[in-house]
């Protein structure tokens, strides 16, 4: 039947993709914590191992569009369809950006705050949050994730201010910088679940964007 | 605005309830696509809008059916003008065993038009309309059975178009063709509604999409939900609209 | 806080007429230090958010309600929806309701208070306001007594 194979497709999509964001987040935290101990050997085995993982995400984007393709779903498992192809995306940019935080911890250090370890660990919330409303259509749980957004900004500003006061900044601001970038991806991730779940086009205002304007 | 108005329609056969409290405004020179499974009265509703099913015994209304604001089933409405205005396409083509050309100037006769300059005028600009008068222009005294499915249904169509209705309506005018003849046809759609009301029944929801702008959704006799094409089938309102164009349910 | 991804039409405030405040609204109140959202129907305020642009500091309710101003460097935009929508965003911002509704004349007039009303006012009631130095000395002569 049509419908099922339908369905058990966008099942095993969707199973996949919330493997890699699990695997994403895993990553995050252990990037970061090599850039604060200082292990050159994880941050080695991250660099090395980003591009395999990342493959996931073509994967995953080739089936959705096979799936669209063969199957002109609607409704939504269009909008499934549409949330998991929007998540590999965005996940596969987290990974590139954690692999550059590697690299930070080989290059060389920064004194690194307690504010890092927060950022890393808001980010991987902010992660795991949006995998589990994608898997379980739970509006709540999309809400926890994005509500963590302000945390990030909040802690890298933090960072900033606290930074100005030093000559030197490292790759310190770097690391912060690319953490905040992941909450942005996660963000957008967020967004396109938000459609799925609530059938209407809302999106999450964008915080950012008025701090930017100042 | 609104080529036609349905209100508050209810139709029956007998003591058979077929349609029930149907309200829809269909508005001009747009393509609204009729879904939903069978028997659930999309092709009672379009024959009601041109008056065949006065033909059917046990059959009467009550609500309204308004053209350009006026109640088609006013007791002083001219059928035959009403049939002139709201032309159908059937499922299955049904060219007249005559010529290609005398097919499409049959309409204008019946109406009374026998200047022969003006018939064969109109006969080439609906032919050219239906995108058929390349195919045909050499051979127009040939048998319209001679036409493949596909050329035939476009006949049929230039025969409707022939008398200038104002709406079209197709009961699911594809469903006999090939893919190819199937494209060209919801061409020639795509074409004519910027002249054309048109209002076509379909099983095939990917016709929906791609034809229509407004789509209604009929479920055992009622509109379940109608609107925007793009809202219906990725944003629809009713648990009962998602379920059966995701094919939830058959 | 969640709003429509393509906004619905939004109402320039300079060309805003008070009677052409839609039914179902939200209206978004902006300058350097804050920004605010309140979801507006009828007459009524029954949602808000609050967020200081400094602190990051989000209020909600009737806290968000406190802490909202409009001055004259806010940006005040106004847009309408529909009363599904408006239902889906006041579900989805669900701890922006506010318990009891406020009504949205407060915030109507702070937006269309024309600038050059109070001159005018004045002027319809020939009321002639005190000089700075006037108002000096009649502090000084207070004093002294």
């Amino acid at each position: 039947m049509i419908g099922a194979l339908l369905e058990s497709r966008l099942s095993n999509v969707l199973d996949e993709t919330v493997r890699y964001g699990n695997e994403t987040s895993e990553r995050v935290g252990r990037a970061v914590s090599s850039y604060i101990k200082g292990d050159e050997e994880t941050a080695r085995e991250l660099i090395d191992t980003t591009a395999a993982v990342n493959e996931k995400s073509y994967r995953i984007e080739d089936e959705c569009l096979k799936i669209l393709g063969l199957h002109q779903p609607v409704a939504k498992d269009l909008r499934l369809a549409s949330s998991i192809m929007r998540s590999a995306i965005e996940l596969e940019r987290i990974n590139i950006l954690l692999a550059y935080i590697a690299r930070y911890a080989i290059d060389g250090r920064d004194r690194t705050p307690p504010h890092i370890e927060f950022m890393s660990q808001t980010v991987q919330d902010m992660i795991n949050d949006a995998l589990g409303a994608l898997m379980n259509r739970d509006i709540q749980l999309l809400k926890r994730s994005t509500r963590n957004y302000i945390q990030l900004q909040d802690l890298y500003n933090q960072l900033q201010e606290s930074n100005r006061d030093f000559s030197e900044s490292g790759n310190l601001m770097l690391v912060a910088r690319n953490l905040l970038s992941m909450g942005h991806h996660v963000m957008g991730m967020d967004d396109r679940i938000a459609y799925l779940i609530v059938g209407k086009r809302v999106i999450h205002h964008k915080v950012f964007y008025s701090v930017l304007m100042k | 605005m609104y080529r036609i108005e349905v209100e508050d329609l209810n139709v029956y056969f007998d003591e058979a309830h077929i349609l029930k409290d149907i309200n829809l405004k269909i508005p001009k020179n747009t393509v609204t696509a009729l879904i939903g499974p069978s028997g659930c009265g999309k092709s009672t509703f379009i024959r009601t809008l041109n008056r065949m099913n006065d033909v059917i015994s046990g059959f009467r209304h009550e609500g309204h059916v308004y053209l350009d604001g006026k109640d088609i089933y006013d007791p002083d409405m001219d059928v035959v003008e009403l049939r002139k205005k709201v032309g159908m396409v059937f499922q299955k083509p049904n060219p007249f065993p005559k010529s290609i050309f005398e097919n499409v100037a049959y309409g204008l006769r019946v109406h009374g038009y026998d200047d022969r300059d003006f018939i064969e005028e109109r006969v080439e600009e609906s032919l050219r309309a239906a995108a058929l008068w390349d195919e045909v222009k050499d051979k127009l005294d040939k048998s319209a059975l001679g036409l493949s499915g596909g050329q035939q249904q476009r006949l049929c169509i230039a025969r409707t178009i022939a008398i200038e209705p104002e709406v079209i309506l197709m009961d699911e005018p594809c469903s006999a063709l090939d893919p190819i003849s199937t494209t060209k046809i919801e061409d020639l759609i795509h074409k004519l509604k910027n002249d054309y009301t048109i209002i076509i029944v379909t099983h095939n929801m990917q016709q929906a999409t791609r034809v229509s702008k407004y789509t209604a959704f009929f479920l055992h006799g009622e509109i379940v939900e109608s609107g925007l094409t793009e809202q219906i089938f990725i944003e629809p309102r009713d648990k009962r609209t998602e379920d059966y164009i995701t094919g939830r349910f058959g | 806080m969640w709003l429509p991804f393509d906004n619905p039409r939004k109402m320039d405030y300079n060309v805003l007429k008070r009677s052409s405040v839609p039914e179902f609204s939200y209206i978004r109140i902006l300058d350097n230090e804050n920004e605010a959202i309140i979801f507006v129907t009828g007459n009524n305020i029954v949602g808000a958010w609050h967020i200081d642009l400094n602190t990051l500091e989000e209020t909600h309710s009737h806290k968000a309600m406190e802490r909202l101003e409009i001055n004259h460097d806010s940006v005040v935009e106004v847009y309408e929806t529909d009363e599904d929508l408006f239902e889906t965003l006041i579900e989805l911002n669900d701890e922006s309701k506010l318990s009891i509704p406020i009504d949205a004349e407060i915030i109507i007039n702070e937006m269309f208070l024309d600038k050059s009303s109070r001159e005018e006012l004045l002027e319809r009631y020939r009321i002639r306001v005190p000089t700075d130095e006037a108002i000096e000395r009649l502090i000084e002569d207070y004093k002294s007594r």
